[in-house]
């Protein structure tokens, strides 16, 4: 039997069309019922002799999925076009209801009453589609009675009072939910009856991409005159929105105008900004600012999606956390930080971003067009719906977005897929991912920067020879000391015993101003990039890589332009003169650390070579010791190294980098370089010079060390960086690796250091406090940081060799170059972090491990541990989830300690754990590290 | 998109490999030396046959057998959105000759030297399987033309959805760009003159598909036969023998 | 499409009878196995996306081109791939000058259908600014000689060219960030096409003695064969199109042979064209740098 449904459809192109679509009708559809004695009982899922029979109705389904999943409703017939309602609805109501059909313990069955030639019910003229299917479904509950005939009940199960009426007309038993279950006399079954509080049904998740059903989600932003004036009448806020990063729920605006920072709690507040953005903020009445209370609320339920991550090396890559002033004992109620909302964005910030997409069912066909929610691996940004015909492809890869839209009626904005980065946990994709994330430029270098490069094969002309001001050292006898494998050497030393008894010793870095001109698109490209970036077993060059590795890499053996800086030290290491110039010079050895060390402790060997590093040892031993007592602090983070299979490149094993002598050695004199070259160019440009900062740790940064110091015990000081110093030399425990710990539970409450211009600070702001010393800057490694390469055209341009280009002018721009270089630095070291993260995990994969932890932060449900041998950090739950606050637990805040409520049992800071170390992936594709007590 | 439900019906109700209904009806074109109307399912389709006459362009005419032309057109009206189609654009072009070679085939073109067969195929109604549907329906029509054959040709779609082989499928299964596999065959001979298919599929399950499409294919042919067979009668019957 | 007929060169009833008795014996006129490939070769030239492909005879020369246009109404998220086929009257005396022909349709809607239909260029990439800007890529395939199967040789010379195409970047900026900059080719190294697989055409000839198949038909044999079918599979084994329009009948089993055997055939020319992309790749890469001239290296 054919019946042709015919129905008018609006197109996306807004056109209007009549669509016609075959509808057959069938005679070999059964019932379900094994008892039955007409149809085909091969596909019967019912009890063979049913007392009675559901049928349920489409809003039953939508209310009360949670009824249905329990064992004791049984013997349901699931029509289809209740199926079809219940999808159009609520597409996780109706994979449930699924799951329940094809669940062979279960006895439900479909039966697709919408093709059954006797159950088919057309639409009368003037029926509404619900009114038509509500007759559809008394219809196929008439046909079951009259079909399995009176020895079994058809019960219809509505709660829609119309809909009983005329079922009780027409004959059928109806029924309500509640009165159906409280015939049942199962009173744990009433429990999980849903009372709705109103007719409606509620679709909190559903996405509703029909216009006309979309509801508003988020205030409207005000047009742009409102907000000028609002600016300026001093109602609304200027500033740039700051997601944090560990809790994208919540988000700081620094304001000028307020002198501080505001904070937007939740995301209608935030109004559908993005982290970059620049916003305007209106405040929230006092009495709604936040305290401490609602905000771990907040940041509660993203709690457990904390990873394990590398140990922190400084406060700026360790997660936030708002200055806990309640829990020093300064609460004042009320009076919170200033909260507020968002009102308007002034200029977007929006970019592409990298993630993946939530895992979904793949549709029939490939060019069905699937909507899918971006989630980016970056958590500061809001999920992006985008719409794609290949979900197939794109399910299990790492793909870029970038956003189009958000408007108020939905929850998340809208983007489009930009590109495929690769297979989600492929080792060449994630490490593509963390440069993306970072904003790190991996392009190969353009046409018109390559352009820029010296011809090939390079080699020092006799040009570059008579240059009068290109001292030729090439018969001193240089050599340069690296980490084995290195090709971009940018630094050589030499030290040459004077007859008066003192060392003429001579530090040589790579003259990159040689090779690139200011202005030109190559100065444009490495100013850009900022710096190289150095990931496990991959390198991403600032400049390129003829440059990198071989024009000014100080490989030995080859003749090679470089800037000098020459002292004339004492055997006590005293600076007696300081000169610099632009030379030519030949490496006799490029010596890795490890070889150098073995040359020093071999005493056997006596060649020039190893003499020359003896007494730079020993040169370098007192200039350390010196500076030690001046207050510079030896502060210890856990690097750690990878050993990396050459054929698979995966790690083969993993441990601490061991810093040697020779490593302090060469460290020593460039220290004493960068801060040679910092006073030299300050002297000539007091106001444009590009030097090197590092802040005083302000009392709220020590605060965490503070805490734990007093719980356990320990005295420090911290009023000076020397009183720091001494304090930590005395912080000995009984067991040898308490130092060590103290150490980098310190190193992490310090701030990094930052380059600045010298005319926008003040001199006493210019102190390094990690290094004591009241100047610093980058002179020693031009071919991997550009602002060596500033810092070598004012120290030229300081011993008048060359004019200062129009650059150092303006100062706003040097500025500007500034920030951009520590933007640079800080997503540089990122991403190396990042880098051995993901090789950690992958070391991890195949590797399960039982191993010794610390307990380095308490947290209420659990504590962060560290493990020292493989530098990580990561947190142990004491509960699961769901017994969360269920108060087995209790936190000691002065004691620093995680107790049992009976007392039996406790954790307390610093304390050493055994742990299991496991790759676990509760979701597909995302695999993390776990950390469980043994 | 679900295109085959859990209980194994597809979106119109059919099963994965029923074909939707078939009708066909001879000379509906009183002009034409042979007409038919062939419907599969809402997608409906006219053949018209001309032929064997004179070349009209001498220069191609063939000394060893006939000239054998075709044109596919789209009727304004055959899809929902009413649209001015341009004449001879690709795909019409290359269903043209597609139909036109497949054609060819199975007439005995060696009988009939020095002249020509036009073929005139119009798809009055659209909802998927178009291609096949014109092929049966130039078959009746060159039936009716009284144009020898050395056997029939008959066509019918398959497609893959949802991991399941779909026979025949209308455009609402067409459009979920999934596999589809077009086949034309000579029932008697058992062989596969015209065979396309786009999209991606492993070799072993279009094997799978294809072997569907030849099933509908004989199904088609079976019921052509009939009708023929019916037409002949009636002819018989009105010649009043 | 009566241009097929118009200026038809034919072959002798003599050389016909040759070809065929000859195939029976298992001989090729120009010396080949029945199922060998003739020699292949791919150039590039100086301009990304263009490639030459020679089939043994066979010449043809493939372009690819890319602008940002307004996508369509029902894709706004994706860009458009189109492939336009000349076929010049030099290349063959039957093709006329002017629009193009049945034979020059049917090349490129093969081409097209084995390209687009399975997806192997990944078009949602080239989505700019949704509803807004797309990049549109254009094949252009020109036939320079044609000596059989122009089939295989344009597909094969598509697929070259798309792999050493590249388009320049864009990014959006302004105060709304909807506005697209295009960085010039030598600010920003332009980008690659995203290619998710390559779809060969292999072709067979078939004549009227069933028992007769030749892989890579010449224009002799084209001219003899009387029906012919073109599968396009990747190297995974994916059918992507099939075209077998009409004529000659064969058994199913050997189309399910043919297909086979084209399976092989195809992992061996996708090589190809990636070893020639490479070394096309690698060589761009060394001519960026400047060298001096008295020391040339390669």
């Amino acid at each position: 039997m054919l019946h042709n449904k015919s129905f008018v459809k609006k197109t996306k192109g807004g056109k209007v069309i009549r669509q016609v679509r075959e509808h057959y009708l069938r005679d070999d559809i059964y019932c379900g019922a094994p008892s039955c004695t007409i149809c085909n009982t091969s596909g019967a899922r019912l009890s063979a002799s049913p007392s009675t029979i559901l049928v349920l109705d489409t809003n039953v389904v939508l209310n009360q999925i949670d009824l249905l999943e329990n064992p004791a409703i049984d013997d349901v017939v699931v029509l289809s076009i209740v199926l079809d309602e219940v999808k159009n609805k609520n597409l996780s109501v109706y994979n449930r209801l699924r799951a329940i059909c094809s669940n062979p313990m279960r006895k439900f069955f479909v039966f697709s009453n919408e093709y059954h030639r006797d159950t088919y019910v057309k639409e009368m003229s003037g029926e509404t589609k619900n009114d038509r299917n509500d007759r559809a479904i008394r219809v196929a509950s008439q046909w079951y009675q009259k079909h399995l005939g009176d020895a079994i009940k058809v019960l219809l199960v509505t709660n829609d009072k119309e809909n009983k009426r005329k079922a009780s007309e027409e004959g059928i038993c109806a029924e309500t939910v509640e009165s159906y279950v409280k015939s049942l006399d199962r009173p744990d079954l009433l429990d999980l009856l849903v009372r709705p509080s109103s007719e409606d049904v509620e679709m909190e998740d559903v996405e509703d991409h029909r216009p006309s059903k979309r509801k508003i989600i988020y205030a409207e932003h005000k047009p742009m005159s409102e907000i000028t004036s609002g600016l300026h009448r001093g109602i609304y806020h200027q500033g740039k929105l700051r997601v944090n990063r560990y809790n994208p729920f919540e988000a700081y605006v620094g304001s000028e105008s307020i002198g501080d920072e505001i904070i937007i709690y939740g995301r209608s507040n935030m109004n559908r900004a993005f982290d970059g953005d620049i916003v305007a903020v209106e405040l929230l009445p006092q009495d709604q600012w936040q305290g401490e209370k609602s905000m771990s609320i907040a940041s509660e339920e993203d709690e457990d999606d904390d990873d394990v991550h590398l140990a922190p090396n400084s406060a700026d890559v360790a997660p936030r956390t708002i200055p806990q002033q309640s829990s020093t004992g300064e609460i004042n109620a009320g009076s919170g930080r200033p909260s507020g909302c968002i009102v308007g964005i002034i200029k977007r910030n929006w970019q592409s971003y990298c993630g993946s997409l939530e895992p979904m069912p793949i549709p029939g066909g490939s060019r069905g067009v699937a909507y899918a929610l971006f989630v980016s691996k970056d958590r500061r940004f809001p999920k992006i719906r985008i719409q794609t015909r290949q979900l197939e492809n794109l399910l299990d890869k790492r793909i870029i977005v970038s956003v189009d839209s958000w408007d108020r009626q939905s929850r998340y904005p809208s983007g489009h897929y930009v590109r495929t980065v690769g297979k989600i946990g492929d080792k060449d994709t994630e490490t593509e991912v963390v440069l993306i994330e970072n904003d790190i430029n991996s392009r190969p270098f353009s046409a018109q920067v390559l352009a820029c490069l010296p011809p090939l094969p390079w080699s020092v002309s006799s040009e570059d020879l008579s240059i009068p001001f290109r001292q030729d050292l090439r018969h001193l006898r240089v050599f340069s000391v690296d980490p084995p494998g290195c090709k971009d050497i940018d630094d050589a030393l030499h030290c040459i015993a004077l007859p008066n008894g003192n060392f003429d010793v001579g530090v040589h870095i790579a003259d990159v101003t040689n090779f690139v001109f200011p202005g030109t698109p190559l100065d444009d490209e490495a100013s850009q990039r900022g710096t190289s970036v150095y990931l496990v077993e991959k390198r991403i060059d600032m400049l390129p890589k003829p440059l990198t590795e071989d024009v000014c890499s100080l490989r030995s053996d080859v003749e090679r332009l470089a800037f000098s800086v020459i002292w004339e030290m004492t055997p006590e290491a005293d600076i007696i003169s300081t000169r610099y110039t632009k030379s030519v010079i030949k490496s006799a050895a490029a010596l890795s650390y490890v070889e150098a060390q073995a040359r020093m402790d071999d005493s056997r060997l006596m060649d020039p070579v190893t003499t020359d590093l003896r007494n730079m040892n020993s040169l370098a031993k007192k200039m350390r010791l010196r500076r030690i007592e001046n207050g510079a602090l030896t502060l210890a983070s856990a690097e750690v190294k990878f050993q990396i299979d050459t054929e698979t490149h995966n790690p083969l094993d993993i441990g601490i980098y061991q810093i040697k002598e020779a490593n302090q050695m060469v460290e020593e004199f460039m220290l004493a370089a960068n801060v040679s070259v910092a006073q030299q160019i300050l002297k000539s440009f007091p106001l444009c010079s590009l030097l090197r900062r590092h802040p005083t740790p302000t009392k709220e940064m020590l605060e965490p060390l503070l805490r734990v110091s007093a719980a356990i015990g320990l005295n420090l000081d911290v009023s000076s960086s020397k009183a720091l110093a001494d304090s930590l030399d005395h912080a000995v425990g009984d067991d040898p690796y308490f130092n060590k710990l103290i150490r980098i539970l310190t190193t992490r409450c310090m701030s990094q250091a930052v380059y600045f211009c010298s005319g926008d600070l003040s001199p006493p702001e210019y102190h390094h406090y990690g290094l004591a010393t009241p100047l610093y800057t980058h002179f020693t490694s031009p071919i991997r940081r550009y602002a060596d390469v500033i810092v070598h055209r004012l120290l030229a341009a300081s011993i008048g060799i060359s004019k200062l280009p129009s650059v150092f002018q303006d100062r706003l721009q040097l500025t500007s170059i500034a920030d951009n270089l520590n933007y640079r630095h800080r997503n540089a070291q990122m991403a190396g972090r990042a880098s051995v993260e993901l090789n950690t995990l992958i070391y991890f994969r195949t590797r399960p491990t039982d191993t010794e932890a610390r307990v380095v932060k308490i947290r209420s449900n659990g504590f962060f541990v560290f493990v020292p041998k493989f530098g990580i950090e990561g947190p142990v739950y004491l509960t699961t989830r769901a017994e969360k606050g269920s108060g087995e637990w209790y936190v000691d805040e002065q004691e620093q300690k995680i107790k049992k409520m009976d007392g039996s049992f406790s954790y307390s800071i610093l304390q050493t754990v055994q742990i299991h170390l496991e790759v676990v992936e509760p979701q597909p594709n995302r695999p993390k590290l776990q950390l469980t007590l043994i | 998109m679900e295109y085959v439900s859990p209980e194994g019906l597809r979106s119109d109700g059919r099963r994965p490999m029923e074909m939707r209904q078939i009708r066909a009806e001879i000379g509906a074109v009183s002009k034409a030396d042979g007409s038919a109307i062939f419907e599969m399912g809402n997608t409906k389709v006219i053949a018209a046959v001309y032929g064997p006459r004179e070349v009209q362009n001498r220069s191609q005419q063939m000394s060893d057998k006939a000239l054998v032309r075709c044109e596919y057109s789209m009727a304004n009206f055959s899809t929902g959105d009413r649209m001015r189609k341009p004449k001879g654009d690709r795909r019409s072009t290359e269903i043209s000759l597609v139909i036109r070679q497949t054609m060819e085939e199975c007439i005995l073109t060696h009988l009939m030297p020095r002249s020509q067969i036009d073929i005139y195929v119009q798809v009055l109604q659209a909802d998927g399987g178009t291609r096949s549907a014109c092929i049966n329906a130039a078959t009746l029509a060159l039936a009716d033309a009284g144009i020898p054959m050395l056997d029939l040709v008959t066509s019918c779609s398959a497609g893959y959805l949802n991991s399941t082989p779909l026979l025949d499928l209308n455009y609402v299964e067409d459009s979920a760009g999934g596999p589809d596999v077009t086949v034309g065959i000579l029932p008697k001979l058992d062989k596969v003159t015209l065979l396309q298919m786009d999209s991606k599929l492993p070799i072993d399950i279009l094997e799978n598909v294809m072997q569907l499409a030849t099933e509908g294919c004989k199904a088609i042919a079976n019921y052509i036969r009939e009708i023929l067979l019916e037409n002949t009668k009636q002819l018989e019957y009105r010649r009043g023998s | 499409m009566e241009q097929r007929y118009a200026n038809c060169w034919r072959l002798t009833v003599n050389e016909k009878k040759f070809i065929e008795s000859s195939l029976l014996s298992e001989l090729r006129v120009d010396g080949r196995g029945s199922l060998e490939y003739r020699k292949l070769s791919i150039k590039f030239g100086k301009d990304n996306g263009s490639a030459e492909v020679q089939l043994g005879e066979t010449r043809v020369m493939s372009f690819v081109s890319a602008e940002l246009v307004q996508p369509y109404k029902d894709r706004p998220n994706e860009g458009t791939l189109s492939i336009f086929t000349e076929f010049s009257p030099m290349a063959d005396p039957s093709f006329e000058p002017g629009r193009p022909g049945e034979s020059a349709v049917e090349l490129g809607r093969i081409i097209d259908r084995g390209l687009r239909e399975s997806r192997a260029i990944d078009t949602e990439s080239l989505c700019v600014l949704s509803a807004k800007l797309v990049w549109a890529i254009r094949i252009d395939i020109h036939i320079l000689d044609n000596a059989g199967n122009l089939v295989d040789a344009a597909n094969i010379a598509a697929l070259a060219s798309l792999s050493t195409f590249r388009r320049s970047e864009c990014s959006l900026g302004g105060e709304d960030g909807q506005q697209v900059v295009v960085h010039p080719p030598e600010v920003r190294e332009p980008l690659p096409l995203i290619i998710h697989h390559l779809p060969v055409a292999v072709t067979f000839g078939f004549f009227s003695n069933e028992n007769l198949v030749v892989l890579d038909p010449t224009y002799h044999e084209e001219a003899v064969m009387t029906g012919s079918m073109t599968v396009t599979l990747n190297a995974n084994g994916d059918v992507c199109a099939i075209q077998k329009p009409g004529r000659q009948g064969i058994f199913q089993r050997v189309i399910m042979h043919c297909l086979k055997l084209a399976h092989v055939k195809a992992a061996d020319i996708t090589t190809k064209i990636i070893d020639a992309v490479e070394k096309h790749n690698i060589q761009r890469e060394v001519q960026k740098v400047k060298r001096h001239s008295n020391c040339f290296t390669d």
